[in-house]
């Protein structure tokens, strides 16, 4: 009785955001673990690392993600950032020459891509909805331009061997994880730059009086949001041996769904990287488990809608219920100090 | 368009020309007016027969599905929040509509009850989930419009089917040989909007979007706002998603990420800021019209696919580059 007590106390001692993620890598356990009613071979260590292995796109993808929506922004033009990425890397990397200069070149390309995002949102003030938006067709139309229709080319034979090499009989793309998670997490949570983007993206206004360079620090994530999806573009020509046009469709709205059910807040300023790896690693659970069950695509569909309908729904169910604060303050309990862009458009409306 | 005030701080007398035209410049709706027009006189001189009252019908037709969809996201938007679920609501419509397969007048009531009805209990789930429950709506929603996709294909696994005659015909055609019930549905939406923009709904709609803690601390019962937002939004799309079965004709259960983007883009260039409390649905119908204009535009100079893309990811960008000049100016006054 005291112990359970305890227990809970302890739970509550843990930050919001640490619950938070703490809780979904449970609910991933949790699902994995049920997967064994539906099939013997679930829950298995193969059908674990199959699951790792996949869910090394959507993380790869969701830190570039998930630093522009801590800023508050979206990148909706990773999806063809992606397939460019992969494009380029069937061509460029394998058209003789230096492969190591032909994934530089790629990394460089989609970088500024990034960066034109940027400077749209940062300085030219385009919401980012709009920006990225026009970029990923804009880049598509470019791509289509680039294969004429088809794209051709296989993947380079190190790309191969990488996504279905074994390091210490794990395989490669669960290590890539692992590494992803560590080097994501370090970035944000103990270089100046990560503290940057925390200050930036819980509020502008303040970020900016107190000196810090705003613009250059958004432009930097889109760039970086690139760079990632270039990685994940690279990783997935690895892993299916060849690019599509398509390839990056199935990405965009994941990766915002990672991020976001990882716990990090559409509008900035919270969220932690280990929350949007843990929840693609539940998403990728989700539709590899869905996927297995043989049912219909509709069917499968709307479970794995469902799924992480539940997944919100029980989440803010335990934060609510633990953390007991005024109605007055927001739900989430973020401090929500009236920035001066809002007072601005509220002068504004009668214009 | 703009939260009603009583007291707008310049009584009638003062107010000059000059002012009249910064007032303008700076008001999203009217630059994405004149942007329409712009974008229709290139229209017309770019495609042959453009100003028939054939062609004129068929843009309308083309058009309202886009501007009752963004009417209904607008809604959400001025509240602050993301509804993604307009996509799977529209499609989900569409393939109930196009799977039933009626025949006869009394079809359409109830296809039409059926969908609005679907709509309506999706967003008020949303509504829940956001309003209620603290989620953050980008994720509700997708969880809703990725579900709505999934009952969506089971009720139609693959395109195709067939939407009554009544509503194929009956709503893309002319009343009394001159009137496109297209246009009646377009004025009906700016007939409810100029009504209801008064009332204490929409004007704690724009509260919320301007600043949910005050809102909830002058006694907004924000929560429940936000419920039924997100349901009559649902609702709407329900209604476009009707449209949209009027105007293809068939079922179709594989597009509703493209509409999500068509249709949030249609509210940017409309002047409704993402984050909330700032635009209205007048600039949203305008900007549904300016993207539907584009995509004919597109398809009469025939330009070959890829730059097609190139030329409207372009035009999105200076469309709301306009507004955002049109809002640097607005600032610039009021500063």
């Amino acid at each position: 009785m005291s112990i359970k007590a305890g227990d809970k106390r302890s739970l509550l001692h843990l930050s919001r955001e640490s619950r938070h993620v703490f809780l979904i890598y449970v609910a991933a356990v949790v699902l994995i673990f049920l997967s064994r009613f539906i099939s013997a071979s679930f829950g298995s260590w193969h059908e674990i690392s199959t699951i790792l292995s996949l869910s090394v796109f959507l993380v790869a993808v969701g830190f570039g993600q998930g630093i522009v929506v801590l800023l508050g922004e979206l990148d909706l033009s990773i999806s063809s950032l992606i397939t460019l990425a992969g494009v380029l890397t069937t061509t460029w990397v394998n058209s003789g020459g230096d492969p190591v200069m032909g994934i530089v070149k790629i990394l460089v390309v989609v970088s500024i891509i990034g960066a034109i995002n940027g400077i749209g949102v940062a300085v030219v003030g385009i919401p980012s909805f709009i920006m990225t938006l026009a970029t990923q067709i804009i880049v598509y139309g470019a791509t289509l331009g680039f294969t004429g229709g088809t794209a051709l080319g296989l993947s380079p034979k190190f790309l191969d061997q990488l996504m279905g090499g074994q390091l210490i009989g794990i395989p490669v793309p669960v290590w890539l994880v692992l590494a992803f998670a560590i080097i994501g997490w370090l970035v944000l949570r103990l270089t100046t730059f990560g503290r940057k983007i925390y200050c930036v993206g819980s509020n502008r206004t303040a970020a900016f009086i107190a000196g810090l360079p705003v613009k250059r620090l958004i432009i930097l994530a889109f760039s970086i949001s690139g760079f990632s999806a270039a990685v994940t573009g690279m990783l997935l020509v690895g892993y299916s041996s060849g690019a599509v046009l398509t390839m990056g469709d199935p990405y965009l709205l994941p990766s915002i769904a990672a991020v976001v059910i990882g716990g990090t807040a559409i509008t900035g300023g919270r969220g932690s990287y280990l929350g949007t790896v843990g929840a693609a690693i539940l998403l990728t659970t989700v539709s590899t488990l869905v996927t297995a069950l043989g049912i219909s695509a509709g069917w499968q569909t709307f479970l794995y809608g469902l799924i992480i309908f539940a997944v919100l729904f029980f989440l803010r169910q335990t934060s609510f219920r633990l953390t007991k604060r005024p109605r007055l303050l927001q739900p989430d309990g973020a401090l929500n100090i009236p920035s001066i862009q809002s007072a601005r458009s509220v002068n504004n409306e009668d214009a | 368009m703009t939260v009603p005030r009583s007291d707008t701080g310049m009584s009638s007398r003062n107010v000059t020309w000059k002012a009249l035209l910064v007032r303008g410049l700076s008001n999203g709706a009217f630059i994405a007016l004149v942007l329409l027009v712009a974008v229709f006189m290139i229209y017309a001189a770019a495609a042959t027969g453009a100003l028939s009252i054939f062609s004129l019908t068929n843009l309308l037709n083309a058009s309202t599905t886009l501007v009752v969809a963004a009417v209904g996201l607008t809604l959400v938007i001025l509240t602050g929040g993301y509804d993604l679920s307009v996509g799977g609501v529209m499609v989900l419509s569409n393939v109930i509509i196009s799977s039933r397969g009626g025949h006869g007048g009394g079809t359409v009531v109830i296809d039409l009850a059926l969908v609005m009805t679907v709509g309506l209990l999706i967003g008020l789930i949303n509504g829940y989930m956001v309003g209620y429950l603290g989620v953050q709506s980008i994720a509700a929603t997708l969880a809703t419009m990725i579900m709505a996709d999934g009952i969506a294909l089971v009720v139609q696994p693959a395109p195709g089917g067939n939407v009554p005659g009544a509503i194929a015909y009956g709503f893309t055609s002319s009343m009394f040989g001159v009137i496109p019930v297209a246009a009646l549905i377009v004025i009906l939406f700016l007939i409810a909007w100029l009504v209801f923009r008064r009332t204490p709904f929409v004007k704690w709609i724009y509260a919320i979007g301007a600043d949910e803690r005050a809102a909830s601390q002058v006694k907004i019962p924000v929560p429940r706002v936000k419920m039924f937002t997100y349901g009559l939004a649902g609702l709407i799309y329900g209604l476009a998603g009707f449209m949209l079965s009027a105007q293809i004709a068939s079922g179709d259960p594989t597009t509703s990420t493209s509409f999500v983007m068509l249709v949030f883009a249609a509210v940017a260039i409309g002047g409704t800021a993402f984050g909330g409390g700032r635009g209205g649905v007048v600039g949203s119908i305008i900007g549904a019209g300016i993207l539907t204009i584009l995509q004919k535009m597109l398809f009469a100079v025939g330009a070959s696919s890829f730059f097609t893309y190139i030329f409207e990811g372009a035009i999105l960008i200076v469309a709301v580059l306009i507004g955002v000049v049109s809002n640097l100016i607005g600032k610039r006054v009021q500063i």
